[in-house]
């Protein structure tokens, strides 16, 4: 499905994450963290090192109102003993300072065997049906026999560069300008132009004691708009934002103009907009961004974090037919440039394309290691954080509904009376329950198989498994868009994705009349 | 390097500072974090972190930069403080080769002898002297608040998250017109979220805890835990059987804590900030009735009890108690020493900035004054109580003040409870909601986000549910 996938700006660089050529850290401190972790008893050792630039500027009315660059440099060590998991994280990267880390983790370890002893259940139940003692991580091997390769690294030695140094460079502030005047060009009513660009170079090494050593390096690039209209006492705003993973010359690339104007459009058209109906409709959620309903009505409930602990309705019903047969539901971390793609996963797994729903029948879930030892499913390549400052969980890269046949135009010929969301905005899910919610910031009435007018304040809400099976018609153009996604390992860059679907049947909450 | 070490190295920055005949303001934060969780009794989740960041904000020639660290040691200062300064005179580069320089006033750092301070140098705020727990403590108490939380009802089957969370903070403010101020912070969190299960239906409710510790506190782990775990185990076994309430028009009580939540995302627009870049709804509203007479809304920046205490903000200003709204009136908004400038009104000493972050406004502790109703008054006639809101960051559109969010809750008839209800929607505003109050509870909610509320009866307000 990858080849077929189209992203929004057609000209932006399709880097695909790389291994860096610099490695960030030497050798022997993480060694010995790594031998020191072994030698207190544990049976996975792991170092996750990182070094992130990032910079930011920000504009409100075409000027630069703040700019900011940081550059966060820390590690995490985990230390694993059977299922239970041990992780500290520290900002001193010296032998010493990774040292004491692994100490620490070994005490809570130590800790929390003293608490088992006084527990009436010391054993992780699994509630997945899978088996527990059968993940698979290739050989392990004793701290005294750590083998990686004898090459000579580059030395870098953990100190800001010496000179100042702009990311995004200061010839780019005139873009803040563009934005600004392409939205105020298109209507009197604007009133505010709120616009960002942000670039983000973030750099990981992970070790661990089954030999691996792997570095990745990913080059995040954004931007994005915010447009306040008002018309007679009547205000609005809506938002336009596109990301990448690329050098920060994907800037030039990305057509400004369309950007703002896009926002503009929107907020004017909710500004005439009436509200959205409420009660129990058929709905056509667009291609793009309408991937959030897959990512937050099922996506957070197949990852391994609440499966592993039976906290999701997804939990024992691998392959059980779980969504209507046009449904096929992928994670897949390896698409060309994708803005949730990796080289490796945060714990140094190779990512990979993982289909979750084929034809409607529940084929897998995302698995990171813990997550793994503690159902029994193999890993993912779905281990993801924020940064080392958190541990890894079982995260979404990029997310979508494969295409399917239908045209976008039949399935909306088909409602009589329902609602088009040609653009959804974000969304939460409570993966214990299935029960999820997503707003709508761009929506239409359908009636009689027509768009009619535009609507506002439409919330879609919903259970997981419920409008998975709702899902009737399945369209051919697939789109995948940039978004964040928030969860227990932090905020992370995931993208979403879908061709056109119909959902039969689904709550919408608008206004009563 | 140590914490101790700071007031050293920002003298070396002011000196570098203004050398470039720039002023520099740093902001620093330490913090030591434990994290333990639960899972079937035993530990799920043991987490600890350090983190030690300093942000430096930069003024040359008005224009300001930031740029923040994570190397504590004289070089990585010195070259965020370079990167800062080369910003802001990159910036006013630009706004002098587009013109724009004179419709951009200039920045100035806060300074305590313009305020009339004699001095501003102070060591301050909660001393970080509690006894400290050890990991093994730590770790027996997440496991205890699961197996608590499961004791209450056998309709209870799991707490899919739970915590014990320990925060040790120190965070300063030093700036090269005399601010030198810093404070210590020992915090204590604990949430659990309890999942009942009954005829194939699952629910599920949380609740958190916060509290600070000092010397002169006692503990309150012994007496918090139990009550969370009964409220929210008890909360969760209330939801079972829920039902999906009719579309219509209701008679609505929103419970403190969801009314909290949904203050906390109105507070943006009561920024002076927000208010000059006209991106709050409240832009020209000053000193207009926005509200019936009974809503008053304050800042109270000192309450040790809340988690947004603070008893300087992030210039540097010392904090006091601000009222917004005072029967239903706009009285101020909140400001930093930037806007309070611009604007012409009162500084209420309300900036606020991470390390990793630019100086923004916002409160610490945002509190809607508690009403005289008994809960007998807000439960009469037919009222859907409104129990939990989700979906706050995509179904609030902070542009126009009007939401659609996600809701929970219950329905009650003649004071008695009939039904608990799910998975419906309420539509509305703020500015609707806020002219429609007609009745608030005695009791504030615990924090949620930057605020506490009351409970809140609603005239009418729109549900969507069932067709």
């Amino acid at each position: 499905m990858g080849d077929d996938l189209k992203f929004r700006v057609e000209n932006a660089s399709r880097s695909q994450t790389r291994q860096s050529g610099l490695s960030i850290a030497t050798q022997q401190p993480i060694r010995a963290a790594i031998e020191k972790g072994r030698a207190a008893g544990a049976d996975f050792v792991e170092v996750f090192i990182e070094d992130t630039e990032s910079e930011e500027i920000s504009g409100v009315g075409g000027k630069a109102s703040n700019w900011i660059n940081g550059r966060l440099r820390g590690a995490g060590v985990r230390l694993l003993y059977g299922s239970d998991a041990y992780y500290v994280s520290t900002h001193d990267l010296s032998e010493a300072g990774l040292g004491r880390a692994i100490e620490h983790a070994a005490a809570a370890a130590a800790a929390s065997s003293a608490v088992k002893a006084t527990s009436p259940n010391t054993t992780h139940a699994n509630p997945t049906g899978g088996s527990s003692s059968a993940p698979n991580f290739g050989s392990p091997s004793e701290a005294n026999s750590l083998s990686w390769p004898k090459v000579e690294l580059p030395r870098y030695d953990l100190v800001l560069p010496p000179t100042p140094q702009s990311l995004i460079g200061p010839s780019r502030l005139r873009l803040l300008k563009r934005l600004d005047q392409a939205a105020r060009s298109r209507s009197s009513s604007v009133t505010q132009v709120e616009s960002f660009l942000l670039w983000k170079r973030q750099r990981v090494l992970i070790a661990n004691s089954e030999n691996l050593w792997v570095e990745d390096e990913r080059p995040y690039v954004r931007v994005g708009v915010t447009v306040t209209v008002e018309d007679s006492g009547q205000r609005e705003s809506a938002y336009a934002r596109l990301g990448a993973l690329a050098s920060a010359e994907w800037f030039e690339s990305v057509d400004m103009e369309s950007l703002a104007v896009q926002a503009t459009e929107r907020a004017l058209l909710m500004l005439k907009a009436d509200y959205a109906p409420a009660g129990e409709m058929p709905v056509v959620i667009d291609a793009g961004f309408g991937g959030v309903i897959f990512h937050e009505a099922c996506g957070h409930g197949l990852e391994t974090t609440s499966v592993a602990k039976g906290a999701s309705v997804f939990c024992g019903k691998l392959g059980e037919k779980v969504a209507a047969d046009c449904v096929t539901a992928i994670d897949d971390g390896t698409l060309q440039g994708g803005w949730g793609s990796l080289g490796c996963d945060d714990e140094g797994r190779a990512t990979e394309r993982t289909v979750l729903i084929e034809n409607g029948v529940l084929k897998s879930y995302m698995v990171d290691r813990l997550g793994s030892l503690r159902t029994g499913y193999a890993c993912t390549g779905s281990a993801r954080r924020e940064s080392y400052r958190f541990a890894p969980t079982s995260r979404m890269r990029n997310t979508f509904i494969a295409a399917g046949q239908d045209s976008l135009e039949s399935m909306i010929a088909d409602i009589d009376d329902g609602l088009y969301a040609k653009e959804m905005g974000g969304g939460s899910v409570s993966p214990g329950t299935g029960d999820f919610n997503f707003s709508v910031v761009e929506a239409y009435r359908i009636r009689r198989g027509r768009v009619e007018e535009a609507v506002k304040g439409a919330t879609l809400v919903g259970r997981g498994i419920e409008t998975l099976g709702r899902i009737t018609r399945v369209g051919r153009e697939l789109r995948l868009q940039d978004g964040m996604c928030g969860s227990v390992s932090g905020t992370i860059p995931a993208a979403v994705g879908q061709p056109p679907i119909t959902v039969s049947s689904i709550l919408v909450g608008g206004r009563t009349r | 390097m140590s914490w101790e070490k700071l007031p050293t190295l920002f003298a070396m920055l002011a000196d570098q500072a203004r050398a470039a005949s720039a002023e520099v303001e740093l902001v620093a934060e330490s913090k030591r974090e434990s994290l333990f969780s639960s899972h079937q009794g035993q530990l799920d989740r043991c987490e600890q972190s350090e983190v030690a960041r300093c942000g430096i904000r930069a003024i040359v020639d008005g224009r300001e930069g930031y740029s923040w660290t994570e190397a504590w040691d004289e070089e990585g200062l010195r070259t965020a403080c370079e990167r800062a300064m080369s910003q802001a005179r990159s910036i006013a580069r630009e706004q002098r080769q587009d013109g724009s320089w004179r419709d951009c006033e200039a920045v100035e750092l806060w300074s305590p002898l313009s305020a009339g301070e004699v001095n501003g140098n102070t060591r301050s705020g909660v001393q970080m002297e509690a006894k400290a727990l050890s990991v093994q403590d730590m770790a027996a108490r997440a496991v205890e608040l699961e197996t608590s939380v499961l004791a209450v009802d056998a309709r209870v089957r799991k707490v899919p998250h739970n915590r014990y969370r320990e925060l040790r903070r120190s965070w300063g403010v030093w700036n090269s017109k005399g601010v030198a101020r810093e404070f210590h912070d020992h915090a204590v969190q604990i949430y659990a979220y309890a999942l009942a299960e009954q005829a194939g239906q699952a629910r599920m409710a949380g609740e958190s805890v916060f509290w600070r510790q000092t010397p002169e506190r006692e503990d309150r782990f012994a007496q918090e835990a139990p009550r969370l775990a009964r409220i929210v185990a008890e909360r969760a076994v209330a939801k079972l059987g829920a039902t999906t309430p009719a579309t219509g028009v209701y008679r609505v009580l929103i419970r403190g804590e969801a009314m909290a939540g949904l203050l906390s995302r109105a507070a943006a627009y009561f920024s002076a900030q927000a208010v000059h870049e006209r991106t709050s709804i409240f832009s020209g509203s000053l000193a207009c009735q926005i509200a019936c007479d009974e809503v008053s809304i304050y800042d109270e920046p000192l309450d040790l009890d809340a988690p947004g205490y603070r008893p300087f903000d992030a210039e540097g200003a010392p904090s006091q108690c601000t009222r917004i709204v005072r029967a239903g009136r706009l009285e101020g908004f909140l400001t930093n020493s930037t806007y309070a400038r611009r604007l012409g009104v009162p500084h209420t000493r309300h900036a606020s900035r991470s390390p990793e972050g630019v100086l923004e406004i916002s409160p610490s502790n945002l509190v809607w004054r508690a009403g005289q109703q008994e809960d007998e008054q807000l439960h009469q006639g037919e009222v859907l109580v409104i129990t939990d809101l989700a979906g706050f960051h995509s179904g609030f559109r902070q542009g126009s003040g009007e939401f659609s969010l996600q809701a929970e809750g219950e329905l009650w008839s003649g004071g008695e409870k009939q039904r608990s209800l799910c998975n419906f929607v309420v539509s509305g505003s703020i500015q609707e909601l806020l002219c429609r109050v007609i009745g608030a509870g005695k009791k504030l909610s615990p924090a949620v986000g930057v605020a506490r509320a009351p409970d809140v009866l609603i005239s009418d307000l729109s549900i969507a549910g069932a067709s």
